[in-house]
């Protein structure tokens, strides 16, 4: 076999053999020839290509003779044959590099189209492995120079595609910097850009991609003269609106194939992130020891604490051990989170603290169903001020969670059973000095060298003993350390030694019962605090009063309180950050914060205080949230949904805090932040909503107007009727319509108390009371102009219609869904409309309508992180399979159902999943594993006293039970019966009298069996939406 | 000079050079001009924390305002904390004649 290299120095082997091809026009002929493998070139045009200066001065025998001096080359029998006037190549044009790289090129394009994504980047990067150098070297005439631009165009091309398979396979991060290049070699080539800026997107860095897009966006102005195509310009919406369609295709491509195959394994990677660590902004200096010592210590043990002084480097430390831990150890699938905890002030913040960072939909036993379901690493921060909340929440998250372990940071140890303590004692000299010469070299000065320079001095002689001296009166401290590198810029370290030698002076107090060290942090901030201009001061006030950091917006707000003009935040802002008393923090989705180490916000904390500002922050911080919370309701109805839930989420520290303050300075501003951003709670599925809510109205008292009152206790009753507390949620309602009945003149209230109730009493399976309430609201509504309210009432509508099996009622209210869903853009609602149109569609039998419509609804959920609604969607999904004849793939929908509810710990969807998937595992022959998820739900629905399908879950144990021959089973088979026929839960009434049959025939009672099986069998007919004949497991006859 | 002077750079270095004839022209007008760098021309010669307000209101600039810091903490006769805010301002503004001025001790000569 002949192959030939062209791509890099000639290379021709022949069977395996290297063979020696003469260099000048013989290896020229061998290149075109090659180029055109298995063509006869005429021998005219390759005289002319060849020797295109003198071409009409050739003879045809100087072309005879190349051809034979590359005969004898190539060997015998010759590949070069001779056919009509001209020359060709006897080679399998795959054996060519180069024309088999340009057959990679169209190949991998089409491989790419068909998502065969580990095909293609398999393809492109052994295609461009044949690049080994410069391009057909061998030929030198004019004629390759097209060749050679055809295939630098194909190695581009290749690069372009191939980083595109791997984006899409998750390998974003690694794409960045080949990508850079890239776009250095080939800055027209604008697919390179969007994948590069789509990459720093994924990557969470999202300043640096819009950054890109202007650096593209120059490049072709400057350039060409040319404006971004439409895909550059359309990245950069997506990235401004951070729509999560960009975040990537393996991500939606796990939820996507729910559609066409229904769950498979790739779904197991479609998991939320398993880590919320920041990245260290700068190396952890000397803790090498320290960091051994806490992996070694949480190799063995559930519970370590550092303990330490303030400022010592507590957080950097554990933060450095989580990453450490994240890159080495495996076992931790329930991932590694942060909390920080200096904002908090109750065991309730505590705890939310700890919800909202693992993304759990619930109250404390949904944090605990999540933490048992997968191994997890809490890193506990800040504990010091709310150490016994903390000490009780942590017994017991370890007493409920045996594969959970905690890495706590407090000044202060937990003092609980198990706890292994590590004390973090400040640096020594050496590790001080490297961290003041490290922190210098941050601040742009390179270490100062004499001690007496004035500002940029560089007269010689080296002063490290004096920073040691220096390092050494800051204690060791790396947060004392820092503030004083930080001002290496301005001043000397002399100046920096002696001002904060006067001042430990002034301050040293021998009676003092203070421990020295803290004294030197506070005193060390302090002497930075008073060397800041008055607005930098006012910045740190300004920030003080944030309790989970703030936005720009937020700060200018509040700053301008303080008397500090909104121009001058950025500036304020920009020199607290270089004098290191701001952190600076970056999410995933490009927003900035800004906040105050824990230290540091004390003392400023303090100081406004003094100051007598204190009050006008706080207000001002409570007016900023009160102004955002109301436009946050219509914006979380509206298609700019995401961003209003992301500042709800980010905003949850500050919003407790405004509502503590208000609680005893402005009652009626809490409650217009309560109700402002009670539907996101509800979105989010924030239980601690109904909580602040029930709050803000008991402090307003009676000062606040029957509107916001009973929207208030709306608000709660869905949030607490989501979450299962439906007698709360009644008596809520109840207090609201005494409120619409004191004002009869206003029908909106009286249709949204309507139409809340029919939501609660839906979940208490009171279907036709459901329909009942959500037509009369529909009826009030219509004399109103309020499409998003008549559209969520038609859902419910819908859904109360699906469960009483009213097949004309459903229609009607899924054309009124319909007719409403066009004036909404409300992807929370939609997405609820698709589930309703699968519900809609199984209780018709249309099963295959079904299993479209809810994998639609779910893959949607999956890509705009409602999880909560994606795991019921994969329920009822789970369901229709079955129904459509899929039991395999119904039981993996359902399995895959389950854990997503177990991620987000909600715990009554996770129950209700189990259930349905012990059913099917029923259905399936596989007991055991039915018995064992039945009896997970049971477990659950005993403790909280009942749920959705809780008495399907006991039928169905108890009819297992009877097969088992268990004496008490017909019994409880008898009392469930009686209980269905009363409710008229036909699916449970089914199973029981099929259970009850099978017993009948056992004991000889004939009769009795064929009574029960008709009745049966009559009930199935009523049953059908909801289960098949495959489950009727004891009607197998 | 004319009453609102269009080049306010050049009023201060003939204050700062000891002319007599601006300072007395800046005080004569010190009840009616705007800009903030007149004003703290005026409050460093009238060394009245009035002035100082007035010219801290009329500051549009993160740097203005800092002048008014550096002057306020000089008025105050806090030698230290003018030193550490002059430095601090003349990295960003190394061309601000007024606080170079102050820093350097010699404002002294002002109200001779």
């Amino acid at each position: 076999m002949l192959q030939v290299c062209l791509i890099g120095p000639l290379e021709v082997r022949r069977d395996g053999t290297v063979l020696a091809v003469p260099g000048g026009k013989t290896a020229e002929v061998l290149v075109r020839l090659a180029l055109e493998a298995g063509v006869v070139v005429r021998a005219e045009r390759l005289v002319e290509d060849l020797w295109s200066d003198q071409a009409v001065h050739t003879k045809p025998n100087t072309l005879q003779s190349k051809i034979t001096r590359l005969r004898r080359a190539l060997g015998q029998p010759s590949p070069v044959l001779s056919i009509d006037h001209g020359y060709g190549l006897q080679i399998d044009p795959a054996e060519v590099d180069a024309v088999a790289v340009l057959q990679a090129v169209a190949a991998s394009a089409r491989m790419l189209e068909r998502h065969e994504d580990r095909a293609v980047r398999d393809r492109c990067a052994t295609a461009l492995a044949r690049f080994r150098g410069d391009i057909l070297p061998a030929a030198t005439g004019v004629w390759a120079e097209s060749w050679r631009a055809q295939l630098e165009q194909a190695r581009v091309a290749l690069l372009e595609t191939g980083f595109a398979a791997r984006a899409r396979l998750g390998e974003a991060g690694q794409l960045i910097s080949p990508l850079e290049a890239a776009v250095e070699t080939s800055p027209y080539r604008e697919g390179l850009w969007e994948l590069l800026i789509t990459a720093l997107y994924r990557a969470g860095r999202q300043a640096d991609a819009l950054n890109t897009y202007q650096r593209v966006r120059t490049v072709l102005g400057e350039q060409l003269g040319l404006e971004p195509g439409p895909r550059l310009r359309a990245i950069e919406q997506q990235i401004l609106n951070h729509d999560r369609a960009l975040q990537g295709d393996h991500q939606q491509a796990a939820a996507m194939e729910i559609v066409s195959h229904g769950p498979t394994s790739s779904m197991s990677i479609d998991r939320p992130p398993t880590s919320n660590l920041p990245t260290l902004t700068s190396e952890l200096v000397g803790r090498n020891n320290e960091l051994v010592a806490i992996g070694q210590l949480l190799a063995t043990q559930r519970l370590v604490t550092v303990v330490g002084p303030g400022g010592v480097g507590k957080t950097a430390l554990a933060i450095a051990a989580g990453r450490e831990r994240h890159h080495t150890v495996d076992t931790d699938t329930g991932g590694i989170w942060l909390i920080r905890l200096e904002a908090a002030t109750n065991p309730g913040e505590v705890l939310d603290g700890l919800i909202a960072t693992l993304g759990v939909s619930g109250a404390e036993a949904a944090l605990l169903e999540r933490l048992r379901a997968q191994p997890t690493l809490l890193i506990l921060d800040n504990c010091e001020h709310v150490v016994d909340a903390v000490a009780e929440l942590t017994t017991r998250l370890l007493d409920a969670a045996p594969t959970l372990r905690v890495l706590a940071t407090s000044q202060t140890p937990l003092d609980i059973d198990g706890e292994r303590l590590l004390e973090l004692a400040p640096l020594d000299t050496a590790d001080a000095t490297e961290l003041f010469d490290q922190r210098c070299r941050t601040h742009g000065r390179s270490r100062p060298v004499e001690s007496g320079a004035d500002i940029g001095g560089d007269i010689g002689g080296d002063i490290g003993e004096d920073i040691a001296v220096l390092c050494r009166a800051l204690d060791g401290l790396p947060l004392a350390i820092e503030l004083a590198a930080a001002r290496t810029r301005t001043l000397s370290i002399a100046e920096i030694s002696r001002r904060l030698d006067d001042r430990f002076n002034l301050l040293h107090d021998p009676a003092s019962r203070r421990p020295e060290r803290r004294r030197a942090l506070r005193s060390t901030i302090g002497w930075s605090y008073d060397l800041l201009f008055p607005d930098d001061q006012r910045g740190l006030w300004a920030l003080s009063a944030f309790a989970g950091g703030a936005s720009l917006a937020a700060l200018e707000h509040v700053l301008a309180a303080l008397e500090v003009p909104a121009g001058s935040t950025i500036d304020v802002l920009g020199r607290l950050a270089a004098r290191s008393l701001l952190v600076v923090d970056e999410g995933t989705d490009g927003s900035v914060r800004y906040r105050l180490l824990d230290s540091i916000r004390a003392y400023a904390r303090e100081v406004m205080i003094e100051a007598g500002m204190h009050e006008p922050a706080h207000a001002a911080h409570a007016r900023w949230l009160a102004m955002v919370a109301r436009t946050n309701t219509a914006g979380v109805r509206s298609a700019a949904q995401a961003e209003h839930l992301a500042i709800t989420r980010a905003e949850r520290a500050n919003i407790d805090a405004a509502l503590a303050w208000c609680a005893t300075h402005d009652p009626p501003l809490g409650l217009d932040i309560a109700v402002g951003f009670g539907w996101a709670w509800i979105v989010l599925g924030d239980v601690r909503g109904s909580q602040r809510l029930l709050g803000a109205l008991a402090a307003a008292g009676d000062s606040v107007n029957v509107q916001d009152r009973a929207t208030a206790l709306l608000l709660a009753a869905w949030i607490d009727a989501s979450t299962g507390r439906l007698d709360a949620a009644l008596a809520h309602v109840t207090a609201a319509e005494l409120h619409a009945a004191d004002n009869d003149h206003d029908v909106d209230l009286q249709a949204r108390c309507w139409s809340y109730r029919a939501y609660i009493v839906c979940h208490q399976g009171h279907w036709q009371q459901g329909m009942d309430l959500t037509a009369a609201a529909a009826d009030l509504y219509d004399s109103l102009d309020r499409p998003w309210d008549q559209l969520a009432n038609a859902l419910f509508a819908a859904r109360a219609a699906v469960g009483a099996g009213d097949a004309t009622a459903a229609t009607r209210a899924c054309d009124s869904v319909r007719h409403w869903q066009v004036r909404s853009q409300d992807p929370w609602l939609s997405v609820r409309a698709e589930a309703v149109f699968g519900e809609f569609a199984r209780l018709e039998h249309r099963f295959d309508d079904a299993v479209a419509h809810l994998s639609q609804a779910a893959a949607t959920s999956n890509r705009l992180g409602f999880r909560q609604t994606e795991a019921y969607q994969l329920s009822a999904l789970g369901r229709a399979q079955c129904q459509a004849g899929n039991y395999q793939q119904g039981l993996q929908t359902l399995q895959l159902a389950v854990a997503k509810a177990e991620t987000i710990g909600d715990v009554r969807m996770a129950a209700l999943g189990r259930v349905h998937l012990g059913r099917v595992l029923r259905a399936l022959g596989r007991d055991p594993e039915a018995r064992e998820a039945l009896a997970a739900a049971a477990n659950w629905h005993r403790q909280a006293g009942g749920g959705e399908q809780a008495a399907l879950g006991d039928c169905l144990i108890a009819a297992m039970d009877a097969r088992a021959g268990r004496p008490d089973a017909a019994d409880r088979l008898e009392v469930l019966l009686e209980v269905a026929r009363n409710t008229g839960d036909a699916a449970v009434e089914v199973f029981a009298l099929d259970a009850l049959a099978r017993l009948a025939t056992a004991a000889g009672n004939t009769a009795a069996a064929d009574a029960h099986r008709l009745a049966a069998d009559h009930r199935m007919g009523a049953a059908r939406h909801f289960i098949t004949e495959a489950d009727r497991v004891d009607n197998h006859r | 000079m004319s009453d609102e002077p269009t080049n306010v750079d050049t009023v201060i270095r003939r204050v700062i050079s000891g002319d007599s004839s601006a300072r007395c022209w800046i005080m004569e007008r010190a009840d009616t001009v705007r800009d903030p760098r007149l004003l703290i021309l005026v409050a460093l010669i009238d060394r009245r924390p009035a002035r100082i307000d007035r010219a801290l209101k009329a500051c549009e600039t993160t740097g203005e305002r800092q002048v008014v810091a550096i002057t306020a903490a000089h008025l105050r006769g806090d030698g230290q904390l003018v030193d550490a805010l002059a430095r601090d301002h003349l990295v960003d503004h190394p061309d601000s004649v007024l606080v170079a001025w102050i820093a350097s001790g010699a404002t002294g000569s002002l109200g001779q």
